[in-house]
């Protein structure tokens, strides 16, 4: 379980499995109709510059996510 | 009968709107092009079919003032045409899985259907078909493929029969849906692939930026010169003046008809900018003067919209535009604003809360030039060297954000953080960017050209009965000692009450001095709203909002005025 970490800290270009949304309901709601769940593989293209968005990707979908936001979003990296 | 066209953010809606009704709406290539709907008819089987263009929404449970128009919309539509991304069938399952909730008869359009082709992407629609027990039609809406079987499959649709499906279900059933449907074929980085990753990384994307704004600019300027010096003059010298100078010696040069129609005569000549008749400078200013630069600024914003760069601009400026309580996002009404703060103001409803759109739409009213008053503004200052324009342009930006930052410590509560879609690049279709900026200049040509009209007509009334005099003397002593400014200068800012490029116009005959035209052309495109975003602010946001815009207005061109005076 140590190797879980949030994902605005994350390697770039390295997968990672979606392990846990740390938010309440609507913040859980707004995060999947966008279209990120549990147990997805994601992979972050571009780190927070100054405090900005972090922006991921998932098969063909590109998110941007505020910092905060994705300090709630437990992963887990994906060994190979 | 009413067939709502619902479905996430930039999957196509209004592409399959304008292919099912034939009327042409403006889309683009950026989640929320759609803010508000637009309702066409068709006939279906010989019958009056109601076809609705819903604003683009991930859930039923709203989060911005678009998405809330959505879900008011889909409570009394008869018929659901669910629009899907096939390159996204995952996240695009989501939503359908609540509209089938609903129960009401529906269909899916798995639109952008060639794209899954060279994205390796398989899917089994059939299958999807059965599983989902309504009706799933691959369509590509910009080329029109699959639209005639949806709008044959109306008439033919049944409620859905699906169970209810809980909250923690959802995923898996998605899960097992896209299991079944869909294969994806690994597939090497392409170029876009690499550009994409490239724009939003800030090392790399901000260089980008600069340049893609850069570039913007400076195409921008070329052409609309160019209109201007190739079509435009000639066109009104050659044409034109002739045409005027008859009616002017037909009527005389002089007299109370005169005056409304051709106006004062320069040194002897009608001058088209400077006379001040209806059919000079009415004519004029927004015909040669102001629709070149709303033609070439448009047609370089339909293509940055289509190929799906402004979101990426969103998201490098995010933590910066944070700072002064507004986020990413309202980039993109703020870039509206530059070609016409109405649609601009209309745009904040892609954010998701009042306070952000406050915030957004002051700074729009306010610090937002529109392409008409810049081209004015360019056109006036042109020929004292580009230092001017660039003071102009460097005032308004200090004032946006002097007054979003005020704005983001007075008021309650905070911005939320951003939480977009990117999409992906795309090369945008002639058709399409031809067809917007087609809407787009059309929409100023009816909404713009009367008011102008109107103005000048207006004008040369008042001037007539010397209402202006009255209110040069009592506004003067503002004018002289606080902004160093001539008071006949009160006569153009009174009438950019009506359109702000009428009023630049009217600074041409006063001779100023370069600093003095740059005071005034920064007072006036602060000071109050024109006619149209005034009418818009107050269908926005209400009278007492309204007030507390136009208030800041007032407070910020006074001292913005007496500041400027101070340095220049």
């Amino acid at each position: 379980m140590s190797d879980i970490i949030t994902l605005d800290i994350t390697e770039p270009n390295k997968e990672y499995i979606i392990k846990q949304f740390n938010g309440g309901r609507g913040f859980i709601n707004r995060i999947e109709s966008l279209g990120l769940h549990i147990n997805q593989i994601i992979e972050k293209k571009a780190g927070s510059f100054l405090g900005g968005p972090i922006v991921v990707k998932t098969g063909h979908l590109s998110i941007a996510i505020g910092r905060g936001m994705a300090r709630k979003i437990a992963v887990e990296k994906v060994l190979k | 009968m009413k067939v709502l066209l619902v479905g996430n953010p930039n999957v196509g809606k209004s592409v399959v709107f304008t292919r099912l009704t034939g009327i042409h709406v403006i889309s683009s290539n950026y989640p929320g092009t759609t803010i508000n709907y637009t309702s066409g008819f068709t006939k279906i089987n010989n019958e009056k079919v109601e076809i609705i263009d819903v604003p683009g929404t991930y859930s039923l449970k709203p989060s911005s003032k678009a998405e809330k128009v959505a879900v008011e919309l889909l409570k009394d539509g008869d018929i659901i045409i669910n629009i899907i991304d096939a390159t996204n069938l995952e996240r695009n399952l989501c939503l359908t899985m609540e509209l089938l909730k609903l129960g009401k008869p529906m269909m899916i359009a798995l639109n952008m259907w060639d794209d899954t082709h060279h994205r390796g992407i398989t899917i089994d629609a059939e299958n999807l078909q059965k599983i989902l027990k309504i009706p799933v039609v691959p369509t590509i809406a910009v080329s029109g493929f699959g639209i005639k079987e949806l709008s044959d499959l109306v008439f033919k649709l049944s409620p859905p029969d699906i169970k209810k499906i809980s909250e923690t279900n959802k995923w898996k059933k998605i899960g097992i849906i896209i299991n079944n449907c869909q294969k994806l074929k690994h597939k090497h980085h392409t170029f876009i692939d690499i550009l994409s990753d490239a724009s939003v990384k800030p090392i790399t994307g901000l260089p980008i930026a600069a340049l893609v704004i850069f570039l913007m600019f400076k195409i921008i300027r070329i052409i609309g010169e160019s209109i201007i010096g190739y079509v435009m003059d000639p066109l009104f010298n050659n044409f034109y003046m002739p045409l005027i100078t008859k009616l002017g010696a037909i009527l005389n040069k002089t007299g109370f008809l005169h005056n409304i129609l051709i106006g004062k005569l320069i040194e002897g000549e009608i001058d088209l900018i400077q006379s001040f008749g209806v059919l000079t400078t009415g004519i004029y200013v927004p015909v040669a003067m102001v629709i070149p630069y709303i033609i070439s600024f448009y047609l370089l914003l339909g293509i940055i919209e289509d190929m799906g760069y402004i979101p990426r601009l969103a998201v490098l400026l995010d933590s910066l535009m944070h700072k002064i309580g507004l986020h990413g996002y309202s980039i993109i009404p703020t870039l509206l604003g530059l070609g016409c703060n109405v649609p601009g103001i209309l745009g904040t409803r892609i954010l998701e809360s009042k306070r952000e759109r406050l915030i957004a739409a002051a700074g729009i009213s306010i610090g937002v030039p529109c392409t008409a008053l810049q081209a004015m503004i360019i056109g006036l200052l042109a020929k004292y060297g580009f230092k001017y324009i660039a003071l102009v342009y460097f005032s308004l930006f200090i004032i946006w954000i002097i007054i979003s930052f005020t704005l983001n410590l007075l008021l309650k509560g905070f911005s939320p953080e951003l939480l977009i879609e990117i999409p992906h690049y795309r090369l945008p279709l002639i058709q399409t960017v031809l067809k917007k900026l087609y809407i787009r200049v059309k929409e100023f040509i009816v909404d713009a050209i009367p008011i102008m009209l109107a103005g000048v007509f207006i004008v040369n009334i008042l001037y007539y009965f010397k209402v202006f005099d009255i209110i040069a003397n009592i506004s003067s002593p503002v004018l002289k000692r606080l902004w160093g400014l001539p008071k006949e200068t009160i006569v153009a800012i009174t009438v950019g009450f009506l359109r702000k490029d009428t009023a630049v116009a009217m600074l041409i005959p006063l001779n100023l001095s370069p600093g003095q035209l740059v005071k005034v052309t920064v007072i006036l495109s602060i000071f109050f709203p024109c006619i149209a975003t005034f009418n818009i602010l107050l269908k926005e946001f209400g009278l007492k909002d309204m007030l507390k815009i136009v208030s800041i207005m007032i407070i910020v061109t006074i001292i913005t005025g007496c500041i400027l005076n101070l340095i220049i």
